[in-house]
């Protein structure tokens, strides 16, 4: 009946050959890397050399600020952390993707019903705001709400001005809607300046689909022609002297993933060569973008791969690299690791080295993970310091790297012409488009400071985003709004309230406080459960060794004799129970919770095994069960206090809650530990006696489970667990005389026969607690960015294979966007991997068991012969309204 | 679709209208359907299907966001992400009509449920005397 994996197959899958980990493990101890990165970047900089020749290109950009165009001069107008900035930001991240005018309107109304346009500052954008978005409040109806014909007219003409007001705006991000274009504003701003150079890179949302990657790699490839025409016009200058490129491997990938390293060797590895073979040729500078920590390793695998071919094919080309992220803990780790390959190749780097752009979601995901620390610096002065450890661990190695450091910020660019004197090593900076114009202008026209810098070592290229508006500045805007400290010089600079001698202060220090809590405390006073990282070698070995040992028990069916003893036993043990004080239910619960933290490997496994959960979600399970002991045990130590309520004089009035008597929990197979422990804590920690029966396909880890907390301290006689079917044991249970409660999780339908079987008792009437399914629906509107729906529907829908009671059924689809989204989510779930879950790699598992698979096979076949009269989505043949 | 390992690749289908769907398919089978005009329709609709376990809003507008919400009768309403993964004290998961009677799980009212409840009352003046009022 249940699907058993074929034990002849290594558990490791596709993942035995995969190299151990090139790097320390992502979450260390934050504050003993600070110091070591402090100690290291003290050892060669003067700091009070490095104000002073910082300080008078502050001062220079403060008395001349950078032109109203420039992003810095938006950002001080409109600073994200004020309700105005981040609506004209909002507006710019969608409103150029809204094809349908209604929701047009709807969204500008919105977005600017929260701000204040009405404009104090005298600034170019204050103009324009008060022509055009102050108007358009004035207007434009409430969202969802349209006023009359007329109010609907004069909405549109505002929503165009406003259109036109967020291109302008993109202007500040894009430097070409083409390459072509592009290069033509790169050369008109190289009359400028001869020391001026591009990396253009094609930005945009990560490939969803193979036909979103090939997109990415014709636009590459293109890109790539033309820079290599441009620079066949001076074929004798090196990489560092001509513009380049930026590729974004999850742009060329859909599955750029650790999991899927197979598919990443094997299909990606092959497409980036083709177009670092182009670049080779054309003896320009090729970097590969920094992406997610998650990635990391597997970047390393892909650009090891890729120097293997550069060895062997180009050993000439010196314009190959990929961008470092100081941000990371493992920065200066990485850069020993990515010289020792270079020499180990014998190929000269560029390397770009960056602070990181993904702050936000790093912070986010370790928390929601629980992983025991973070993966990148929790400080901004921290991110400094390693920007400035690693920058001279860069220089220092002339011999293989050369860097590219791209920041913003006065102080690290001084101390980078300081540490590049004293290691006489040669180096470029880089702006992104639209930034640091202000620092950049006094730099180009005051040399390195120190007065005896070579200029033409003082090279600049401008990172520059290539692309459409519409596709673009979503992206960006996004990038910017998640790093509102990133830009934090570059707010300070412009803000003449912040003291000069305190934006040049040095990061050279250890800050032994801060704000943010680890991953474990964000829940405070409970403990939150501890993640694992599926991607980190150290943390998966467990699971896998676990996996391997890890038996399944088949119990055998109860009979309804043995349901009804389990009762009586139940109900004989109930009084003493609940007489436990609540303290002690609640720590018993905690014990078991840590144990189960403890054995968090062991139980992954069994999920794995018996539940046939793929280990993602199986980790997630584990730790929702842990959360539920913790959660309860807090939650009974509230509720359970005696209650004091106010009455008159001479009276005392308390209120108390007990437990009630023998609950009977009913839980099902797709969550078998989580909802069967939070089913049978919740009964217990608030003083009753449980008799629960786990579903019939998944009854060894429910025991397990139980073994656990009677090992707390949980009296056997109160918690019992019958194993069975639901027909049978299941039954008696509910039907005994002894019943206090039931709390059931399963189907509608069963639902009602426990209910109707507890309606058709004698005695008392007892609660009945049932979760049962859903027909869950997304609605999805015109302003919705469809990448991100992709990810959402194909989460909700397919993760677990769809066997969650909270799954994604139904998408509704705004009509303008439809053909669109579906073509993409078409183009995902053809990447899903398919198969036995025990494999990293596997996606979507099997359904339980085969009466599952015989019902949603029925489902299918019912469905294709309706959905057959409809246009399929690839035909393009449907009709719009 | 493989019967030996009960493995089902997902399913995309396109359907009619929403009044179409008439039960839960517990597999990886999506089923979309196309809207236009007033998004609370299609709430409205949504909400005649008589479950009410959780929806998804992906929208840019807020104060639609909000409205649509406010509007729908499901238990976990989530913006802009997916729709799975309710997280213990954080999400409390459950929902009303078809979908359940509720309380939440992993959320503050559970609890109770399983609870008696008892109230004690006692004069304290049986025996004479007011120690409160002598004392005010």
């Amino acid at each position: 009946m249940i699907y058993s994996a074929n034990p002849e197959f290594s558990p490791f899958g596709s993942d035995i050959k995969r190299i151990i980990m090139r790097l320390p493990q992502p979450y260390r101890e934050e504050l003993a890397i600070v110091r070591r990165n402090v100690a290291s970047a003290a050892a060669v900089l003067d700091w009070p050399q490095i104000i002073d020749a910082a300080r008078p290109w502050v001062t220079a950009v403060r008395d001349n600020p950078p032109p109203f165009w420039a992003m810095e001069s938006l950002l001080k107008e409109y600073p994200i952390s004020k309700p105005e900035g981040l609506a004209l930001m909002r507006l710019a991240e969608a409103l150029l993707r809204v094809p349908d005018s209604a929701t047009a309107i709807a969204l500008t109304a919105d977005q600017l019903g929260r701000a204040n346009f009405d404009g104090t500052g005298d600034g170019m954008m204050s103009r324009l705001s008060n022509s055009v978005i102050g108007l358009s409040k004035k207007t434009l109806p409430e969202a969802d709400h349209p006023s009359g014909l007329f109010g609907k007219l004069g909405a549109k003409t505002v929503v165009a001005a406003t259109v036109r007001a967020v291109q302008l705006l993109a202007k500040q991000f894009v430097l070409g809607q083409t390459i072509e274009e592009a290069l033509a504003e790169a050369k008109s701003q190289r009359k400028e300046s001869d020391y001026l150079r591009f990396s253009f890179d094609m930005l945009g949302e990560g490939a969803r689909t193979m036909e979103d990657a090939d997109r990415y790699f014709a636009s590459y490839e293109h890109a790539i022609k033309n820079l290599a025409k441009a620079h066949a016009a001076s074929p004798t200058q090196g990489p560092e002297d001509s513009d380049g490129i930026s590729i974004k491997l999850s742009a060329l990938h859909p599955r750029y993933e650790d999991a899927q390293r197979d598919r990443v060797m094997n299909e990606l590895v092959p497409r980036v060569w083709q177009l670092c073979e182009m670049a080779a040729a054309a003896q320009i500078n090729l970097t590969i973008d920094a992406e997610e920590v998650d990635r990391l390793e597997l970047s390393l695998d892909v650009f090891e791969a890729l120097l293997k071919q550069v060895q062997a094919k180009c050993p000439q080309w010196r314009g190959f690299g990929l961008a470092l992220q100081a941000y990371q803990t493992r920065c200066l780790e990485l850069i020993e690791h990515v010289g020792a390959l270079a020499r180990q190749y014998n190929v000269r780097l560029m390397c770009r080295l960056v602070k990181g752009a993904y702050w936000d979601s790093e912070i986010k995901r370790a928390q929601e993970m629980g992983l025991p620390a973070y993966p990148v610096f929790t400080h901004k002065q921290h991110s400094d310091s390693s920007y400035l450890a690693c920058a001279a661990s860069l220089l220092k190695q002339k011999d293989v790297f050369f860097p590219q450091f791209a920041t913003h910020n006065a102080g690290t660019i001084a101390a980078i012409f300081q540490m590049a004197k004293q290691f006489d090593a040669p180096f470029e900076l880089q702006r992104l488009h639209g930034m640091g114009t202000g620092v950049y202008r006094e730099i180009f026209r005051s040399g390195s400071g120190s007065g005896n810098r070579e200029k033409s070592t003082q090279t600049v290229r401008i990172y520059a985003p290539v692309g459409s508006h519409g596709d673009l500045l979503a992206y960006l805007v996004r990038r910017l709004l998640e790093n509102g400290a990133n830009s934090s010089f570059v707010h300070q600079l412009s803000d003449d309230t912040v003291d000069i001698d305190e934006l040049l202060a040095t990061p050279l220090t250890v800050a032994e406080t801060t704000d943010l809590p680890l991953p474990k405390d964000i829940l405070l006073p409970r403990v939150n459960s501890a993640g694992v990282d599926l991607t980190v070698e150290s943390m998966r070995a467990p699971l896998l060794a676990a996996y391997a040992s890890v038996q399944v028990a088949h119990p055998a069916d109860a009979s309804a004799q043995q349901a009804a003893d389990a009762m009586r036993t139940a109900h004989a043990a109930f009084t003493a129970w609940r007489d436990v004080p609540v303290a002690n239910r609640a720590m018993m619960l905690r014990r078991a919770a840590d144990a189960m933290q403890a054995e968090l490997p062991r139980f992954c496994a069994l999920l794995v095994k018996e539940a046939l959960k793929t280990w993602g979600d199986a980790v997630s399970e584990v730790r929702e069960a842990i959360d539920f002991l913790r959660y309860y045990a807090d939650e009974a130590e509230r509720i359970c206090a005696p209650i004091k309520l106010p009455g008159p004089t001479g009276e005392d009035n308390v209120l108390r809650l007990h437990g009630r008597g023998v609950w009977v929990c009913i839980s099902p197979w797709n969550f078998p530990l989580a909802i069967f422990m939070g089913q049978v804590a919740a009964a217990l920690v608030t003083g009753n006696a449980v008799v629960a029966k786990p579903a019939e396909q998944t009854p060894a880890v429910a025991i397990e489970a139980v073994s656990l907390l009677h090992a707390a301290g949980v009296p056997v006689d109160a918690l019992q667990v019958i194993t069975g079917l639901g027909e049978t044991v299941g039954a008696a249970l509910v039907a005994h005389e002894k019943v206090a409660g039931v709390v059931f999780t399963g189907s509608t339908q069963v639902a009602k026969i426990i209910q109707r079987s507890l309606a058709n008792k004698d005695g008392p009437i007892v609660p009945l607690i049932a979760e049962t399914g859903g027909i869950n629906a997304m609605l999805v509107d015109s302003t919705a960015l469809p990448e991100h729906v992709a990810d959402g529907v194909v989460q909700s829908a397919f993760r677990s294979a769809g066997q969650r009671c909270s799954a994604l059924r139904l998408l509704c689809l705004h009509e303008e966007v439809a053909d669109k989204v579906i073509h993409m989510l078409h183009g995902a779930a053809k990447e899903l991997t398919v198969g036995a879950t025990q494999h990293l790699a596997t996606d979507v598992g099997p359904l339980i068991d085969s009466d599952a698979f015989a019902g949603i096979s029925a489902h299918v076949e019912r469905l294709n012969s309706v959905g057959a009269a409809l246009p399929r989505p690839d035909s393009g043949a449907t009709g719009r309204g | 679709m493989d019967a030996a390992t009960h493995t089902i690749g997902p399913h995309i289908f396109e359907i009619g209208s929403i009044a179409d769907v008439k039960q839960e398919i517990f597999g990886p089978v999506l089923q979309i359907v196309r809207w236009s005009g007033d998004p609370h329709a299609v709430i409205d609709q949504i909400n005649a299907l008589g479950y009410g376990l959780t929806l998804g809003i992906q929208t840019r507008i807020d104060s639609r966001a909000e409205s649509l919400a406010h509007r729908a009768r499901v238990g976990n309403v989530y913006v802009n992400r997916n729709i799975i993964g309710a997280v213990v004290g954080v999400q409390p998961f459950g929902g009303e009509g078809l979908s359940g009677t509720g309380p939440k799980a992993g959320g503050p009212f559970y609890l109770p449920r399983f609870c008696g409840e008892q109230t004690i009352t006692i004069n304290t003046v049986a025996a004479g005397g007011n120690v409160t009022l002598l004392m005010a």
